[in-house]
């Protein structure tokens, strides 16, 4: 008690601006403080290392086949088994001319198979070799097969170098489905989009970290487009980005 | 790539006395008296491999750099290194030859963009006159795939390999399979030729060796007559059932050598020998022919090279071996070749050796 009137007759001393301070200062802090703490539990609602253990444990195995998309860009289409490899129930998309403005577009797709003459409309000779460049920088994780009987060609050696495998057309359905399949492993697997995720976000400054978590804890509980929520700058940060997609979708699909 | 021949035509001067690849020019400045008289381009400055400017053992200044293989060497100059102590008669013949490493790296990168121009144009003269390829190597493809199918629909269920199935077929569905494989092989070794950084395109994938063996001796053997109507016949031995990360381009190598010793086959057959390893994997590819002289055994796997004794025996271009180290080299794979008299045995005019190329390609290659 004497604590409790020592405390009081010290406010009642003191002059209105310190008792304004004396009191706000310390409860404001204490506000502030708790905020910060309620947002920082919301950003981490669900962590990348819950993400990756509810995909591990679920009972649903990754089916690439449904989960995947392929994407053939050839101005010569019948030297691909599109049919033989849909009934195979792989879902493809093709196309025989694009515009270097379709790109964004392209860069979704998990497996490219591209030619390099031919298939852009702006630019019929190099148009491949921009285009392969263009999803590199969008999409650095997009599996690219370079399709071309042009290997005698120096000036297409770019073009080869760049690609994650080369083939020689026309394509037979079991080069294709292996081809495909192999793409399919690699791209989907939770451990190498583990490891570029942790990698990646290390390197975002904290509020940058937290709201690019907090935009994927989000994303793992609803439905929306992962392209347009995930809180990154994906010309900034693309391996990430793009990384981040495929988990939420594989967590979807899985889920 | 071409300074040298466009230089030597006259046509293009050059402001100072250069050495072009060798290829001497006075410029407009004319050659120094040192250089004429006391040095007489004995060359000590064109046989450096220096940078930049340097000092000869004559006290001029010369300057030095390389585009691409072709070296460039700008001598008998006034530089920063000549000084100012120099006897009267020096200072007179280096009159209105002064050259600062500025000028002369800005020349030399002037250069640099005409060889860039030549390249550039010359490559893509080549990529228009290659153009034609697309078309029939798309075809050949079309047509080995459609051959191997009609092989496997008149085959017995019984067998599944396209090697046994071609030991069933009859003669003309086996010289079908064979041509249009041999047909792919051929569009595959003009790829490397004209662009050997082919030969690293693609990812290596598991392939099986003795697979690629098999099927390349059966496409081989007996496939072509040498003059007098002769078919060499090519023996496959030895086995190994592991599989190796290759590129796709690797067949060329078994390919070519084994080819080559069919073209140069004089005597018997060619025998191919696999032999497993501890860690690697050996592949033989003996044959007798025409010997190759102990000074040539590195020379015959560069290009346009043809060995003396065989040059005179059959047509070629020398670009077989060539091919095949070009391959090897992509997967780190050295190819040695041996050559032993088989006493005084003659061919005709020719004496007769046992040719063996060898290889080894590790379990672990690629991974």
């Amino acid at each position: 008690m004497e604590y409790i009137s020592g405390i009081v007759s010290w406010f009642e001393n003191a002059s209105w601006l310190a008792n304004f301070f004396g009191i706000c200062v310390p409860v404001g802090g204490v506000v502030l403080a708790f905020r910060k703490w309620v947002s920082s539990r919301k950003a981490t609602g669900v962590s990348l290392p819950e993400v990756i253990e509810k995909i591990s444990k679920s009972p649903n195995k990754i089916d690439a086949k449904a989960l995947g998309k392929v994407a053939f860009v050839d101005d010569e289409i019948s030297d691909f088994p599109i049919a033989e490899l849909k009934k195979a129930g792989y879902q493809i998309s093709t196309y025989k001319q694009v515009s270097l403005s379709d790109v964004a577009v392209l860069a979704t797709y998990d497996v490219i198979f591209l030619d390099i003459k031919g298939i852009v409309k702006d630019d019929p000779e190099e148009g491949g070799l921009k285009l392969l460049s263009s999803l590199r920088r969008l999409n650095p994780n997009q599996k690219i097969c370079a399709v071309s009987n042009k290997q005698y060609d120096v000036l297409a050696t770019k073009f080869f170098e760049q690609a994650d495998d080369v083939a020689k057309k026309p394509m037979t359905a079991q080069k294709c489905s292996d081809l495909i399949d192999q793409f399919f492993v690699e791209k989907f697997s939770v451990d190498r989009i583990e490891q570029v995720m942790v990698a990646e976000s290390n390197a975002l400054d904290k509020a940058k970290r937290n709201e690019y978590l907090g935009s994927l804890s989000v994303l793992v509980e609803n439905q929306d487009d992962p392209r347009k929520a995930i809180k990154l700058d994906n010309t900034v940060f693309p391996k990430l980005f793009e990384a981040t997609v495929d988990l939420v979708r594989i967590y979807r699909h899985v889920a | 790539m071409l300074l040298k021949e466009v230089f030597s035509t006259g046509s293009v001067a050059t402001p100072w006395p250069v050495s072009i690849g060798e290829l001497i020019l006075s410029g407009d400045a004319g050659l120094s008296k040192t250089c004429e008289k006391k040095c007489k381009l004995s060359k000590a400055c064109l046989s450096t491999h220096t940078s930049g400017e340097s000092l000869c053992p004559h006290g001029l200044s010369y300057f030095a750099a390389s585009i691409g293989e072709t070296r460039i060497v700008v001598f008998g100059m006034k530089g920063e290194q000549v000084g100012t102590k120099i006897s009267r008669e020096l200072k007179l013949e280096l009159k209105g030859r002064s050259l600062d490493e500025r000028r002369f790296h800005g020349w030399v990168n002037s250069l640099g963009k005409l060889d860039k121009v030549i390249d550039n144009y010359i490559l893509e003269r080549q990529s228009e006159l290659l153009d034609p390829l697309h078309d029939p190597i798309r075809l050949a493809r079309q047509l080995e795939s459609i051959s191997v199918r009609l092989l496997d629909q008149t085959s017995s269920s019984a067998v599944r390999t396209v090697d046994a199935q071609l030991d069933h077929a009859s003669t003309e569905m086996k010289s079908l399979v064979k041509a249009a494989g041999l047909l792919n092989d051929y569009f595959d070794l003009v790829s490397i030729y004209f662009n050997p950084a082919a030969a690293r395109f693609g990812r290596p994938a598991s392939m099986s060796l003795h697979g690629i063996l098999r099927k390349i001796t059966s496409i081989l053997s007996g496939f072509e007559a040498d003059e007098d109507g002769v078919k060499t016949k090519v023996i496959f031995r030895g086995e190994c059932y592991r599989n190796f990360n290759l590129r796709e381009s690797f067949k060329i190598i078994p390919f070519s050598l084994i080819s080559n010793a069919v073209k140069y086959c004089l005597v018997g057959d060619v025998v191919v020998r696999l032999r497993e390893m501890q860690d690697r994997v050996e592949v033989e590819v003996v044959s007798q022919g025409p010997p190759i002289e102990e000074d040539e055994i590195d020379l015959i796997f560069t290009k346009k090279y043809r060995g003396r004794w065989s040059k005179s025996l059959r047509k070629g271009e020398g670009v077989g071996l060539y091919l095949a180290k070009i391959v090897a080299d992509a997967h780190d794979i050295q190819i040695s070749a041996t050559s032993r008299r088989l006493g005084g045995q003659m061919f005709g005019a020719t004496p007769l050796a046992t040719n063996t190329f060898r290889f080894e390609v590790p379990f672990q290659i690629n991974k």
